[in-house]
C-alpha cells in the first residue's frame, strides 16, 4: 500500500466529509515534499552504508533516539533489498512511508478533541517543568472559544510562584472564565473549579497543573489525586489528558511519557516550541515505544500559534535543512 | 541524576572485564554499545563518534594489550576520556569586590527565574553578598509577579518597572542598586529562541547597557541534540561566561553536560538539583564523570594498581594460579601488594556494583589481614611452598611464632586450599582475592 492510501485510511473514520478537501491539500503537500526531499540523493549515487549512516545521523540529530532510528533503518534496508530499489526517487517514498508507519502503525489516529456530548468536557494538562503547559492552555482555549465553546481555565499550579497569576492573565485576555488560587492544595482548586464550571454552564474546563519531574514520587501522587478528584466529581473519565512535551526534549521524553502514563490515561501529546531549531523527533520515539500520539503542535507565544499535528508536514520538517 | 547512563556503562564495563584480552573484535562490540549508551544519554552525535573512536584506538593500543587487566585498563580509558569531555576543572562563579552584575539568558522554560531566586539565595548565604533582582521579562504574563513572589519569600528586593523597555529597566535597576548599596545584581530576562533576531538583539542591548561580569545561559538538562544549536546561538551573540544546568534532579541522563564544554568551551558553573530555593550545587566535572561511569573509582584503583603491582611478577602469579600451583609464598606477595593500595574497604567501596553486592558498608578488620600475614611469615620458605608438609608440631611452632593459635593456622590453611580450587576456575587472568 502506498503512503497516500494509508493516510486516507487513517483519516477516513470520523472525517468523511473532510476527506476530499484533505486529499487535495495533502496531494499538494506530498508532491511538494517528495520533490523537495532531495535528501542525500545528490551526494550519493548508490544506496550504500555511507548513505544509511548519514540518514541515521539526520534522525538521531532530530532526537528520534537509537532504538527507533535503528528499527527504521533496518526496515528500510530490508525493503530496499527486497524490492531491489536503486533509484532515489522511489527511495524517498519508501523513507517517508516507513517513517509514517512507525508513527501510525495500523491505528486510526485523530487529532480532534474528544468532546463530551452530554455535558462538561474535562481536559487535564500535565508535564515536566517549563514545557509550556500554561501557554498551550491559552492557545487551546482561544481555538475552542472560536468554535463557540464556553471555556473555563482552572489554574491549579499552586507550586510555582506566579503560575496561577499567569493563567489568570491569559483567561482575562482571552475572555474566558477562570478559577484558581495558589493558597490551597491543587486538588481543592480543581474541585472548586469544576463546581463553578458546572454552575456557569461551561462546555470545557482546561486544567493547568504544576510542572513536575516524573521521578518525584510525591508530586506524581499529587497528580493522581487531582485526576481522581476530577473523575469522582464528574462521574466519568477525564475526556482528554494531554502531556505537554518541549520539542527540544531529548531521550528523557520516553521516561516522561512512560511515567506520566502510569499515573494518567494520556490521550495525546502537545508538542511545544517547534518554532525553534529542535525537531521534536522524540515524539516519533514516544509513539513507537509508549504509543501516545501527538494531537497539537505549538510554535510560538501567541494564542493562535497552535495547529493540529500533521505527520506528513512533520516528516517533511525533519529533512528540511538537509535538502 | 546520571543513573541510567551509569547502569549502561556499568554493564559494558563488566562485559569487557570478562574478556581476557582486548581484541579488535570484542572492542568493536564494546564501542557499539558505548555509542548507543551515550546517544541514549543525549550526548551530541558528533562527540559520540569522536569519543568512541578515541576510546577504541587507545584500548587497542600496546599498553592495554600487555595489560593483565584489560577490563580495568579499558575502564580507565573510558573515564579519562569522559573527564576530558567534561573539562578537567570546575570554574567558580565570578564574585567581584564591588558590584557583580549577572545577566541570565536562555530559552523559554529553562528555569531562569527560579534559578535567579536560587542564585540570590546562594550568593547571600555563601558569600555574604547583598543581592538584588531586576525583572526584565516583560513578555510572559506574570513573569514579574513570579520574580516578586520569589524575592518576597527570600527577602530580596526586586527592581521592576512593569512592562517597559527591558534595556531601560536594566540600566535603571543597576543605578538603583548602586544607590541602595546592593552588590550582587541578577538580571532576569525573558525566555527567547536563539533564532529570534529581535529578541536576541534586545538581549545584546541589555548586555551592552549594563556590561555584566557574568553572562550565564540557563539550560535544561533534559535537552536533546538541539542543545548545541541553542548554546552556539546564544554564545555567538553574547559571549557567554558560563552555563547553569537545570532540572538535574530529574532522571535525565544529562548528555548536555558532556556536550557543553567540549563543543563550546563554556564552563558549567552550577547545577540546579532540587525544587527548593537552596537547590543549586557546584558542578564538579570529575564527580560527574565518576557518577556517569557508575564504577565508583575502579579506574583509579586500576591506575594505582598498575603503578604498584609489578606487571611481570603479576604475570607469573597469574600463570601459577591457572595451573593451580599457587602457593603461600605467592599469596603473601599478593597480600603485600594489595596492602599497598590502602585500606581494603575503601577499595571495595569503589568497585563497580559495590552497592548491589552490599560491599559499600562492609567492614574489614585490618588486624585479620595482619594475622594472616603473621602466620605466613612464621613459616619457613619450604612450608610456604608446600603447605601440605605442615603437621601438628610445625603448626604449633607457627602459632607460637605469630602469636596466634593452631585453630587459626588451620583455618587459614583450609581457606587457602579452597581459594586455590577457586583460582583454577579463573582462567581469564582476572585475579580475585577471596577474603
Amino acid at each position: 500500500m502506498k503512503i497516500f492510501d494509508k493516510i486516507k485510511k487513517v483519516f477516513n473514520m470520523n472525517e468523511k466529509e473532510n476527506i476530499e478537501k484533505y486529499e487535495e491539500g495533502l496531494t499538494k503537500t506530498r508532491d511538494n515534499f517528495i520533490n523537495n526531499l532531495n535528501l542525500l540523493g545528490i551526494k550519493y549515487t548508490k544506496i550504500d552504508e555511507k548513505f544509511y549512516e548519514e540518514l541515521e545521523e539526520i534522525l538521531i540529530m532530530a532526537d528520534l533516539g537509537t532504538t527507533t532510528t535503528m528499527k527504521f533503518i533496518d526496515k528500510l534496508k530490508k525493503r530496499v533489498k527486497e524490492e531491489s530499489v536503486d533509484n532515489f526517487e522511489y527511495l524517498k517514498e519508501i523513507i517517508v512511508d516507513e517513517l509514517f508507519l512507525i508513527y501510525v502503525g495500523n491505528e486510526q489516529l485523530t487529532s480532534k478533541i474528544n468532546y463530551n456530548k452530554e455535558g462538561l468536557t474535562t481536559i487535564l494538562f500535565i508535564g515536566v517543568n517549563g514545557v509550556g503547559k500554561t501557554t498551550s492552555i491559552a492557545k487551546l482555549a482561544s481555538k475552542m472559544k472560536k468554535e463557540g465553546k464556553k471555556i473555563m481555565i482552572i489554574g491549579a499550579d499552586t507550586f510555582r510562584a506566579g503560575a496561577v497569576e499567569q493563567a489568570k492573565i491569559w483567561a482575562s485576555k482571552l475572555g474566558v472564565e477562570f478559577c484558581g488560587n495558589d493558597q490551597t492544595d491543587p486538588a481543592s482548586v480543581v474541585y472548586k473549579g469544576l463546581e463553578e464550571a458546572t454552575n456557569k454552564n461551561c462546555d470545557v474546563v482546561l486544567i493547568d497543573t504544576a510542572g513536575r519531574l516524573q521521578n518525584k514520587i510525591n508530586l506524581m501522587k499529587e497528580l493522581e489525586k487531582i485526576s481522581k478528584v476530577i473523575e469522582k466529581q464528574t462521574g466519568r473519565n477525564i475526556d482528554e489528558t494531554l502531556l505537554v512535551i518541549d520539542a527540544s526534549t531529548g531521550q528523557n521524553g520516553i521516561s516522561q511519557a512512560k511515567n506520566f502514563k502510569e499515573i494518567c490515561e494520556i490521550t495525546g501529546i502537545i508538542l511545544t516550541k517547534l518554532d525553534g531549531t529542535a525537531k521534536g523527533g522524540i515524539v516519533l520515539s514516544i509513539k513507537d515505544n509508549v504509543n501516545i500520539p501527538v494531537k497539537f503542535v505549538g510554535f510560538g507565544e501567541k494564542e493562535e500559534d497552535m495547529v493540529a499535528f500533521d505527520i506528513e508536514n512533520y516528516i517533511y520538517g525533519l529533512f528540511k535543512e538537509w535538502n | 541524576m546520571f543513573d541510567f547512563l551509569e547502569g549502561k556503562l556499568d554493564n559494558i564495563i563488566s562485559k569487557v572485564k570478562g574478556y581476557g584480552t582486548i581484541t579488535e573484535e570484542n572492542i568493536s562490540e564494546m564501542a557499539r554499545e558505548i555509542r548507543l549508551a551515550l546517544l541514549e544519554a543525549d550526548v551530541n552525535y558528533k562527540i559520540v563518534g569522536e569519543f568512541v573512536n578515541n576510546v577504541k584506538e587507545k584500548a587497542l593500543g600496546e599498553e592495554v594489550k600487555k595489560s593483565l587487566k584489560p577490563g580495568e585498563m579499558f575502564a580507565s580509558i573510558l573515564r579519562n576520556e569522559l573527564i576530558d569531555l567534561l573539562g578537567k576543572d570546575s570554574t567558580p562563579l565570578k564574585i567581584e569586590k564591588d558590584m557583580t552584575i549577572v545577566l541570565m539568558s536562555g530559552l523559554q522554560g529553562s528555569g531562569k527565574t527560579t534559578t535567579v531566586g536560587k542564585l540570590g539565595n546562594l550568593i547571600r548565604k555563601k558569600w555574604n553578598k547583598k543581592p538584588m533582582f531586576i525583572a526584565c521579562d516583560v513578555y510572559r504574563p506574570a513573569a514579574i509577579e513570579q520574580l516578586k513572589t520569589l524575592g518576597k519569600s527570600l527577602n530580596i528586593e526586586v527592581y521592576e518597572e512593569g512592562t517597559k523597555n527591558p534595556v531601560e529597566i536594566a540600566k535603571n535597576g543597576i543605578n538603583y542598586a548602586k544607590e541602595k548599596g546592593y552588590n550582587y545584581i541578577l538580571i532576569d530576562t525573558a525566555g527567547r529562541l536563539q533564532i529570534d533576531e529581535t529578541l536576541m538583539e534586545e538581549l545584546v542591548n541589555i548586555n551592552d547597557a549594563v556590561n555584566p561580569n557574568e553572562i550565564l545561559l540557563v539550560i535544561d538538562a533534559m535537552m536533546g541534540q538541539d542543545a548545541i544549536n541553542v548554546i552556539n546561538g546564544f554564545n555567538e551573540k553574547l559571549n557567554l561566561t558560563g552555563c547553569i544546568l537545570t532540572k538535574m534532579d530529574g532522571d535525565t541522563k544529562g548528555g548536555v553536560a558532556l556536550s557543553l564544554r567540549h563543543l563550546t568551551n563554556i564552563p558549567i558553573k552550577l547545577i540546579g538539583d532540587s525544587e527548593k530555593l537552596d537547590g543549586l550545587s557546584e558542578f564538579v566535572p570529575s564527580r560527574i564523570a565518576d557518577r556517569i561511569l557508575g564504577m565508583g573509582d575502579i579506574v583509579s584503583i586500576a591506575e594505582k594498581a598498575s603503578e604498584i603491582i609489578n606487571e611481570e611478577e603479576a604475570l607469573e602469579t597469574a600463570k601459577k594460579m591457572k595451573k593451580g600451583n599457587f602457593d603461600l609464598e605467592d599469596f603473601l606477595n599478593q597480600m603485600k601488594q594489595i596492602k599497598k593500595l590502602g585500606p581494603l574497604e575503601n577499595i571495595l567501596k569503589l568497585l563497580p556494583g559495590a552497592k548491589k553486592m552490599g560491599l559499600n558498608n562492609i567492614n574489614i578488620d585490618p588486624k585479620l589481614m595482619n594475622r594472616v600475614e603473621a602466620i605466613i611469615l612464621s613459616m619457613t620458605k619450604e612450608e610456604r611452598r608446600k603447605p601440605e608438609i605442615l603437621k601438628a608440631s610445625r603448626k604449633q611452632r607457627i602459632a607460637a611464632g605469630s602469636g596466634t593459635s593452631v585453630e587459626e593456622v588451620n583455618r587459614l590453611l583450609k581457606q587457602f586450599e579452597s581459594m586455590k580450587t577457586m583460582m583454577k576456575q579463573f582462567t581469564n587472568g582476572n585475579m580475585k582475592m577471596p577474603f
